[in-house]
């Protein structure tokens, strides 16, 4: 129970269910905009966007098979050859739910100008540009009224510990449905109101992500050091049996040797005594006669 | 707010019966372990400072935190039953350095915790219910931890004075502490070694308070603490106390005698109690019976003859009961060896060791007509919350 790793699968869903039922539905598609990995509804067009080259592609191929050809670009010939980076249909309304990234961007592959004139095909590039600018833009407003929101939030926590609110940091996105007029949201306009509501709600459901992840890490690390300690606690484990049994085994030997085998010792020993004092004797008596021979040669012994 | 709401109660006697929070919890409840998991995270989240607070392996808090949890939503109605056990809690959370601010973190965080597990049965009657509850909890435990700040500190730092391998796997440590350090003896404190940050283990002092601050602890390796005291911590090296607790002591005014019985290790807390009676004027009768595994395991048997010698109204009995050494004692359980020595009926018991030698030797104990009050206990390890509830 413990070691699965699951990161909490009904909750999950259930949660943002909630954060949809609670009348953000613009706040979720942000969401999703903002996090494309989390993959929740499917529905909107921030996960397209990436891919949106391969998708037209696709759109291109059916149009291609029911023969309709109503698709007013005139880039069938091309498609197979790599995915493109389709101009959008109408970029006034469409291209501004389709947010720029990165990904989007790298995969851009200008078409060749048409016969005639030379370099990228400058209508394509405009688009582009056009994007980017747009992008740009959002951005900024985005990162305004990200600073309002957090201003406003670090605002409401000194108000909130002043006359101590049970919850200091309480999430954002209830703050300001429950106190409006507490919160000094009066003070924002009625459309910053709605964007800090959206990031809000953004920056909640970041909240949740981020716990789910150093949930994981944590569990990560629990079944990390659980495993090393048990592996050391096995090792140790086995050292002390293997002690112990080795102790019992010399024991025993030595118990062994004991019981058995003292007599044939003091025999083996008692032979080797005699043997040992034979050996000393043919010594010394060899070593005599050495002397003698020498006290003789040198007529040392003769003339005392 | 929480107050009014409170008092309006519909359930009288000001005391509201939290049912929705109990629902809800029961609820919550069966996701197990990754409740509590992501409690944690979305705490540190909050407040990342906290994490230092606590250690890199969080399975044992997770498990601390919701037997607790459950013990006190299922008082909810009546907290006032268990302020013994929230304020022991509060004390408890001081060492680590908690404070009464973080609970209303902590609060925030298991609110938001619940209503992420609840899904659509979550609205704001019961998060309005959980807002009470938890107030009335941290009030709880703030005050307890005010009280106990009036009484001691946090913790207490202690040097190692001298540490004595006694066996393989077991080690006897002096430890200098810095304050005054009042226990009873028999009681038992949590160390921390600076190896193991915020990683508790409770350990017996095996000598009466002394007025020069040193304590003697007998550590066995097992866990992670216990390795490191037995074969890192070197004399000279710091660690940190918590405040002593447990209820193990000397109950001197019986007017009967006493049977020790001590497992392993668990002789440290029979030694201070054992010493303690020494400084009685009258001392009762005393048996003391101490088991282990193997002779290595009778690790400090020396002072315990040299006692038996000195006072008349001492006997130490020794069992060993997987590697027979009859030179050193007898072969069998501890609790063999007491059931063996037959009429105790004057004697209070007192027991400690590992939690299967105390089982057995409680029911040996019962079956020779000990009734529950003429025993105390403690096991190993044994957590200050109550048991555990809280099924993961």
């Amino acid at each position: 129970m413990n070691d699965s790793m699951e990161p909490f699968p009904p909750p999950d869903r259930s949660i943002n269910g909630n954060g949809n039922g609670n009348g953000n539905g613009n706040g979720h598609r942000a969401v999703q905009e903002l996090q494309p990995w989390t993959d929740a509804g499917g529905d909107s067009a921030g996960w397209n966007d990436a891919n949106s080259g391969w998708n037209d592609a696709d759109s291109g191929w059916s149009d291609a098979d029911s023969g309709g050809g109503a698709d007013g670009n005139g880039w069938q010939a091309e498609a197979w050859e790599e995915p493109q980076w389709d101009e959008p249909q109408a970029p006034g309304n469409e291209a501004s739910a389709e947010r720029l990234t990165p990904a989007a961007l790298r995969a851009v592959v200008f078409r060749r100008a048409p016969l005639g004139k030379r370099g990228l095909d400058e209508h394509q590039v405009n688009n582009l540009l056009d994007r980017v600018e747009a992008e740009l833009v959002r951005l900024t407003q985005e990162k305004k009224a990200l600073e309002a929101e957090v201003k406003l939030l670090r605002d409401n926590a000194m108000q909130q510990q002043a006359p101590q609110r049970p919850e200091p940091v309480a999430p954002p996105r209830e703050q300001p449905q429950a106190t409006p007029k507490e919160t000094g949201l009066a003070r924002v306009d009625a459309a910053e109101q709605a964007a800090s509501r959206s990031v809000a709600s953004r920056v909640q459901e970041a909240h949740v992500y981020a716990a789910s992840l150093l949930s994981q890490a944590q569990q990560t690390a629990d079944q990390y050091i659980q495993d090393a300690q048990r592996y050391s606690r096995e090792l140790i484990e086995d050292a002390l049996l293997r002690r112990g049994t080795m102790l019992a085994k010399a024991a025993d030997e030595q118990d062994v040797a004991g019981d058995e085998s003292v007599g044939r010792e003091i025999a083996r020993l008692r032979a080797a005594n005699q043997t040992y004092r034979g050996k000393l004797r043919d010594h010394f008596e060899l070593m005599l006669m050495n002397l003698d021979e020498w006290e003789t040669a040198e007529g040392i012994g003769g003339s005392a | 707010m929480p107050g009014t709401s409170v008092q309006l109660s519909p359930h009288g006697a000001g005391a509201p019966a939290f049912a929705q929070v109990k629902a809800n919890f029961e609820l919550v409840a069966k996701y197990g372990d990754n409740v509590p998991l992501y409690l944690f995270s979305d705490l540190f989240l909050r407040a990342p400072a906290l994490r230092e607070l606590f250690p890199v392996q969080m399975r044992r808090q997770r498990d601390r935190l919701m037997t607790a949890l459950s013990y006190a939503v299922e008082h909810a109605q009546n907290l006032s039953e268990i302020t013994p056990y929230l304020h022991q809690l509060a004390r408890s959370h001081r060492k680590s350095g908690i404070q009464s601010e973080h609970y209303e973190q902590w609060s925030a965080s298991l609110v938001h915790t619940m209503q992420r597990f609840s899904g659509n049965v979550w609205d704001e009657a019961v998060e309005e219910e959980w807002r009470d509850f938890l107030s009335l909890l941290t009030r709880t435990l703030a005050e307890g931890a005010r009280q106990d700040a009036s009484l001691r500190p946090a913790y207490w730092t202690a040097e190692v004075i001298s540490h004595e391998r006694r066996s393989v796997d077991v080690a006897v440590l002096r430890l200098l502490v810095d304050r005054p350090f009042k226990y009873v003896p028999g009681q038992s404190a949590p160390v921390e070694v600076k190896q193991w940050p915020n990683m508790w283990r409770y350990y017996s002092m095996a000598n009466l308070p002394r007025r020069d601050n040193t304590i003697e602890l007998h550590v066995k390796a097992d866990g992670a603490v216990g390795r490191t005291l037995v074969r890192d911590v070197r004399e000279g090296e710091v660690v940190k106390l918590g405040a002593p607790v447990g209820t193990l002591t000397l109950n001197p005014n019986t007017g009967r005698n006493i049977l020790l019985i001590a497992g392993g290790t668990g002789f440290a807390p029979i030694k201070a109690i054992l010493e303690h009676v020494t400084r009685l004027p009258v001392p009762p009768w005393v048996s003391v019976f101490v088991g282990a595994r193997e002779p290595a395991g009778l690790y400090d048997l020396d002072v315990l003859r040299g006692w038996e010698e000195k006072f008349p109204w001492l006997t130490v009995r020794t069992a060993l009961s997987e590697l027979e050494d009859q030179s050193v004692a007898t072969t069998g359980t501890v609790g063999e060896a007491v059931s063996r020595y037959g009429r105790w009926e004057g004697y209070d018991a007192y027991v400690c060791g590992p939690p299967a030698m105390v089982d057995s030797t409680v029911d040996m104990l019962r079956a020779n007509g000990f009734s529950d009050s003429r025993i105390r206990l403690e096991r190993f390890a044994s957590a200050v919350t109550p048991s555990r509830r809280f099924a993961t």
